[in-house]
């Protein structure tokens, strides 16, 4: 099963491990293998059931004043902002106090590195160093169980720019894996027929991993030709199209396990993004259908990106997120963001009902599914990044202990005042230096089966979250 | 440190220094950059910055002090608090490690966090200067690794523009690149969207790159016959679904094919349902759409505008203004590319304004128009009483699609794959011909027999498999398509290290000037060796600079260097700006881009960017800045008077808005803009966390963005930058966030009138001025230096890459050269060019 000994790869191992921040055990390429050992019909891990890992993100931050709960611990009242995930108690623990501490000071990379805890220099063009992201290294393991090795999703599609992602997912060469934002698309993508039928299929995917090889060996050739020891972009462009040949072999050995039926009413039409409630739920729809059929584990989707957040008409406020987000202290503005956010964290509420409604051997799809929503941001006026609006939901089957407020601002405050200043002044360095956004990666790694020690800077998994 | 030799192969304990003759040449070369240099020195503190001439040495002299007076006692040799040491950091700004200090460093020091607040505080003078120092050192490092001067051979991918053109070139076949299904977007460095290390590859730009080449060579290789040639007419009751009772009622009396259906502003927006109908596209192709539709245009009012969108692949068709009246209307065509499928098309009539649909006088569908009793009395008219139109409106006749339409039959592009004769019956042998040929000219340079030996087996197990002889070649050729001398820019395989061979250079140079890759003769040239001797190279440019693909040049450097792909990326407010629309933003770039092809193509001086008495506008952009006298959709040349308040890029609305945040304009981002991309000295980046500026209570006087800006000079870290940065944007207060003049600013916080706008600055130099105008005079008088950071911007785009600080000193002679010329851009292209610089990595 190792494909260490297949003779298609002859990749030094070295590329791989270069530049990430994950003690991992080797061998890492298991599960770009093709599936010859795994059995695709039964999906399952040895010892059971699958395990999934869904992160949302939304933009600029929050209103801090209305998001914050005031206590932690299981006995908490909900904020204002956070109501809409009252009946939903407990599957939710919320964070405060949380933050990547190689983001600090680098505003607008927050969405960049939000999955990676990269540190990037916002400034310059050094081909963009960043490192891969944790959903890509749980893809790697569930990845063998599934038609599709991760979905991204997003407000817009493709990558972005660096500095300004439209996608959280970045490949072991920090290589952003560009992202979708029509839910039609998708659902083609995912369930369409094959054309022409299987066998037609079935000579196309050879045809095309004929063209792959020629191409392989055409690169290769000239990179052994090539003494330079650094990152070139041969490389890169030899592991994309690796990457493009397993795909191609998995799909082949997936052609033969027919696709599930599914109704693809909701998704023919076009939702426009002006009816922002409509849209973010058909994407949020798509997400628990795709998990639901197992055509993936693992999804990452922006609900909005630095640059693009939805204005939300419906509700009366015309202004883009961003806009809010620089409210200049201005009442108004915060209003308008805390209803914003308030209207986001229901759209949550409705995603955290369906994948609730779906019932698999006793559990839920929510009980099998952590989700991990939150900003790259906490006071977006100023773009500081500590004091990071997180929350962890779902999972309760996987081992996670939920119901409570992690915080750890209060005990270096206190107590909460609640109010502008205190606000502004948590959300720039952080209380507690060890209160890193890596450890709640890392246990979520964990869970999924990922064999690692270390994410980036994490000290540790969360034990208050450890059942 | 920081200074790189030039065409040097051999290592730093061999380096003869100053008696390199490498670097001798380069020296004697750039004689007048040298004085030029000097003269720039001379002003350190002005506007454009120090060129230094030997930067490790000014760095030293700098920081070291700097860094003894106020740092090394608790960060040196005795101490080492937080575990940072500074008197032996190392200046190894290559380094990522080491320049992740250095930036944290001047972070600190920028934002007052350092040093701690009991020790006595540096001058911000002195802040200012090592800040400084540190930033150019970082962005020489930067140029450094774009340069790739680690690597034998570099690879720098073709822009998503760049693939186009080339499929385009190479097959004859227009490729959907742009549409959602097609490649991703470029990621872009400082508004340049080609610079290597930038392009990235993921494996979906792999998958969408084969699925293009395998649509492409489809429809440029003949498998089959030649699809039928057909016509589709839809006539205008198609597009409001008219049926039942009317359709039959229409029919009966035999008007059903003449019926016209008037489409008001913005129709389907808000949830009415639109004119639309579905087109069926047999097989992918280029195909001719005719709409035969005329105007209503209100007296005072302005013209109504056609725009066919498809909804499936999300592309506006087509879009034009229309201009014909009722009782003539026009048949328009077109030419574009669709792919195979069923496409919903929604004619559009898109001005600006409320969309009257819901309420307008339009006959029911259950009663066709000439019955009485189809018209509801609380209807909003189409007319008025002397039967003037009201809003402009489109009378659309009928849309038909012709195609798909073949300029020759097998597609050129086919003959060109398949046309020597075949040897009698060996196939290999011709299968080897046609790979090798098409290789050649994909890959820019001769095939190697090793690469055709491989597509060669590739071309066998297909036919191997029972695939025909052109199907087997098909799949060869998108190999070759797909292959890494095709999608990248590759430099290095030649026998001088440092220098481009001819092939190369062919390339660079035909990427540069026409987005797209050499054609036979430039390849010819570069097969006889001839292509880098200067007097070849002269011909070749101005032979290019004619050439009509040279457009490609003409609109996409403006918009690389200037950034306009912000303009509206922050989309402005409906409520605020409710006169903003698609078409306005449109003209406002094309304003730009047309502005530069101008002064290409009428042979003027760079000083026009700076300021001019003339600009480009058509229409919608003339009204949109109050000049008269314009119509039409075109851009023409139309003369300025002072009163325009226009002139040169800097007063144009494309620019002023594209650093708004679609509320408000802002003045430090415009600032910004102009260090960036007029004055080449980008500054150094804010220190995190810094306060919001302060809103005026209800019953304070309203206070302009200026006067809250003030909070700048206050505080001496933030005015040592800032003392650079926001005069210059200051200067264009008087230009709102989407370009209008204005004289007052429209405040919300605070009571009382609305302040005046104040654009007077003082530039830290000393000099002054009162407004834009003014600004833009002190600009002119330095037009040496706008030219230097021209010039590097230029070369930027055509290297693919930053400019490291030897590469600045070739770029300053060639400027040098071009000052002779009185800086004529052609000049300054031919310059670049010819230059050293342009022949070597």
């Amino acid at each position: 099963m190792s494909n260490l000994l297949s003779r298609r790869w002859s990749m030094p191992r070295r590329s791989f491990l270069r530049g990430v921040g994950v003690a991992l055990a080797l061998p890492l390429l298991d599960a770009m293998a093709p599936l010859a050992a795994a059995d695709p019909s039964t999906g399952k891990d040895a010892g059971g059931k699958p395990r999934r890992s869904v992160f949302v993100y939304i933009p600029n931050g929050v209103n801090g004043m209305t998001w914050q709960l005031a206590k932690d611990g299981r006995a908490f009242d909900w904020s204002p902002s956070l109501k809409p995930l009252e009946k939903h108690r407990e599957a939710v623990t919320v964070f405060s106090g949380l933050h990547h501490p190689n983001g600090l000071g680098q505003a607008h990379v927050c969405a960049d590195t939000w999955l990676t805890g990269a540190k990037i220099d916002a400034q310059s063009a050094r081909s963009y160093h960043n490192t891969v992201s944790c959903d890509q290294l749980m893809a790697e393991v569930t990845s063998r169980y599934t038609r599709f090795s991760s979905l991204e999703l997003s407000i817009s599609s493709g990558t972005g720019q660096p500095n300004n992602t439209n996608t959280l997912a970045f490949s072991r060469d920090g290589v952003p894996l560009p992202a979708d934002d029509n839910p039609r698309n998708v659902f083609e993508r995912l369930f369409g027929a094959e054309v022409g039928g299987i066998a037609a299929q079935r000579a196309r995917l050879n045809q095309r991993h004929s063209i792959l090889d020629e191409v392989l060996d055409d690169a290769k050739s000239q990179r052994l030709a090539l003494g330079s020891q650094d990152r070139s972009k041969l490389d890169e462009y030899l592991h994309s199209v690796r990457d493009v040949e397993s795909r191609t072999e998995r799909l082949d050995a997936w052609l033969d396990v027919p696709k599930p039926k599914v109704a693809g009413g909701p998704f023919q039409r076009s939702v426009s993004k002006s009816q922002a409630g409509e849209y973010y739920r058909t994407m949020f729809d798509i997400i628990v259908l795709a998990l639901r059929t197992d055509m993936t584990r693992v999804v990452t989707y922006m609900n909005g990106s630095e640059g693009n957040g939805l204005a939300i008409p419906e509700i009366g406020i015309t202004q883009s997120r961003h806009n809010l987000s620089h409210h200049n202290g201005d009442p108004d503005v915060l209003a308008r963001l805390s209803k914003s956010d308030a209207f986001i964290m229901q759209q949550f509420a409705y995603f955290l009902d369906k994948l609730k409604g779906v019932q698999e051997e006793g559990e839920t799809l929510l009980d099998r599914t952590m989700v991990l929503f939150g900003s790259g941001m906490s006071y977006g006026h100023s773009h500081s990044n500590s004091n990071l609006p997180i929350l962890l939901a779902g999972g309760n089957a996987l081992g996670l202990k939920h119901g409570q407020h992690i915080d750890y601002n209060l005990p270096t405050v206190g107590s909460y005042k609640l109010d502008y200043e205190e606000w502004k002044s948590l959300c720039g360095r952080p209380k507690d230096d060890k209160a890193r956004l890596s450890n709640l990666i890392l246990t979520m790694l964990m869970k999924m089966g990922v064999d690692a020690q270390q994410f980036v800077d994490s000290t540790g998994p969360i034990q208050a979250l450890l059942a | 440190m920081g200074l790189n030799h030039l065409n040097c192969a051999g290592d730093d304990h061999q380096c003869p220094g100053r008696r390199c003759p490498a670097r001798q040449r380069a020296g004697r070369a750039t004689a007048t950059a040298a004085l030029l240099a000097l003269a720039l020195a001379a002003s350190a503190a002005s506007l454009w910055g120090a060129a230094s001439a030997d930067a490790g040495q000014e760095f030293e002299g700098v920081v070291r002090p700097f860094f003894e007076s106020h740092c090394t006692a608790c960060h040196g040799e005795k101490k080492q608090k937080g575990d940072l040491r500074l008197d032996t950091l190392a200046r190894d700004f290559v380094n990522a490690a080491v320049a992740g200090h250095w930036m944290e460093v001047m972070e600190r020091i920028n934002s007052g966090d350092m040093p701690p607040k009991k020790e006595p505080r540096p001058k911000a003078d002195d802040i200012a200067r090592v800040s400084d120092q540190i930033a150019a050192r970082l962005v020489e490092a930067d140029a450094t690794r774009q340069a790739s001067e680690g690597e034998t051979i570099s690879y720098r991918r073709l822009s998503r523009e760049e693939y186009r053109n080339t499929i385009r070139d190479l097959l004859g076949v227009t490729c959907d690149a742009n549409d959602p299904t097609g490649l991703p977007e470029d990621p872009d460095w400082q508004g340049f969207e080609r610079i290597g290390s930038v392009l990235t590859v993921s494996p979906a730009h792999i998958e969408k790159y084969l699925a293009a080449a395998e649509t492409a060579m489809n429809e440029a290789i003949a498998l089959g016959p030649e699809p039928k040639r057909s016509i589709n007419r839809m006539g205008a009751t198609e597009f409001r679904r008219i049926s039942g009772e009317v359709h039959d009622q229409l029919l009966a009396q035999g008007v059903l094919d003449k019926a016209r259906i008037d489409i008001v502003p913005n129709n389907g927006a808000n949830g009415t349902p639109g004119e639309g109908n579905e087109l069926k596209i047999p097989v992918t192709g280029d195909y001719l759409l005719r709409v035969k539709l005329s105007a209503l245009r209100p007296v005072g009012g302005r013209s109504p505008r056609l725009l066919i969108y498809a909804a499936g692949i999300d592309r506006n068709i087509f879009e034009q203004d229309v201009e014909a009246p009722e009782d003539r209307p026009v048949t328009l065509q077109f030419r574009t590319h669709l792919p195979a499928g069923a496409h919903q098309l929604r004619v559009i009539n898109a001005v600006p304004g409320p969309n009257p649909e819901g309420r307008q006088s339009r006959p029911l569908n259950s009663k066709p128009f000439f019955q009485i009793a189809s018209r509801q009395p609380w209807q909003i008219k189409l007319t008025d009483d002397e039967f003037k139109p009201i809003w402009p409106t489109i009378l659309l006749d009928w849309l038909e699609c012709e195609g798909p339409v073949y300029d020759s039959w097998p597609p050129p592009a086919h003959q060109r794959i398949f046309s020597h004769a075949s040897p009698a019956g060996d196939d290999d042998a011709h299968a080897r011909d046609i790979i090798g040929r098409f290789a050649s000219r994909a890959f820019r340079r001769p095939a190697q027999p090793a690469e055709i030996d491989r597509l060669q087996a590739l071309f066998a197990g297909e036919r191997k498999l029972g695939s025909s002889f052109e199907t087997s070649i098909r799949t060869a050729l998108v190999a070759v398509l797909c292959s890494k001398s095709f999608l990248y820019l590759v430099e290095g395989t030649g026998p001088t290290p440092g220098m481009l061979d001819d092939h190369e250079l062919a390339s660079r140079l035909s990427y540069f000037l026409w987005s797209t890759m050499p054609d036979e003769r430039l390849e010819d040239l570069a097969g006889q060796g001839l292509l880098h001797q200067r007097q070849t190279l002269c011909v070749e440019v101005a032979r290019m600079l004619k050439d009509p693909k040279a457009e490609a040049f003409k609109s996409s450097f403006p918009r690389q260097w200037l950034q306009l792909r912000r303009v509206g990326m922050f989309a402005p407010d409906r409520k605020l700006y409710p006169e903003y629309d698609d078409y306005l933003e449109k003209s406002m770039i094309a304003e730009t881009t047309s502005f530069f092809a101008e002064v290409m193509d009428h042979d003027l001086s760079l000083r026009e960017f700076l300021d001019s008495d003339w600009t480009m506008l058509n229409e919608r952009l003339a009204t949109h800045y109050g000049i008269a006298g314009v119509s039409g959709e075109a851009m023409r040349r139309v003369a300025l008077r002072p009163e325009d308040h226009r002139g040169g890029l800097l007063t144009q609305a494309s620019i002023l808005s594209l650093t708004s945040d679609g509320t408000r304009h802002r003045p430090v981002h415009r600032g910004k803009w102009i260090l960036e991309s007029i004055i080449g000295k980008p500054p150094p980046p804010p220190p995190a966390n810094v306060p919001p500026l302060k809103s005026s209570a209800p019953n304070q006087p309203k206070l302009s963005l200026r006067a809250k800006l003030e909070a700048h000079r206050e505080d001496a870290n933030c005015a040592a930058c800032h003392r650079k940065i926001d005069p210059l944007g200051m200067a264009f207060d008087n230009y709102d966030a989407i370009g209008h003049w204005r004289t007052e600013e429209a405040v919300r916080d605070g009571a009382g009138a609305d302040p005046k706008i104040d654009a007077s600055g003082e530039l830290p130099d000393g000099r002054t001025f009162s407004d834009a105008s003014g600004l833009k005079k002190i600009l002119v008088a330095d037009l040496d230096k706008f030219a230097a950071a021209f010039g590097e911007k230029l070369a930027t785009y055509a290297l693919r890459r930053g400019m490291t600080f030897a590469d600045r000193r070739l770029v300053m002679g060639i400027v040098g050269q071009a000052k002779a010329q009185d800086y004529r851009l052609a000049s300054l292209i031919e310059a670049l060019v010819l230059s050293d610089l342009f022949q070597k990595r």
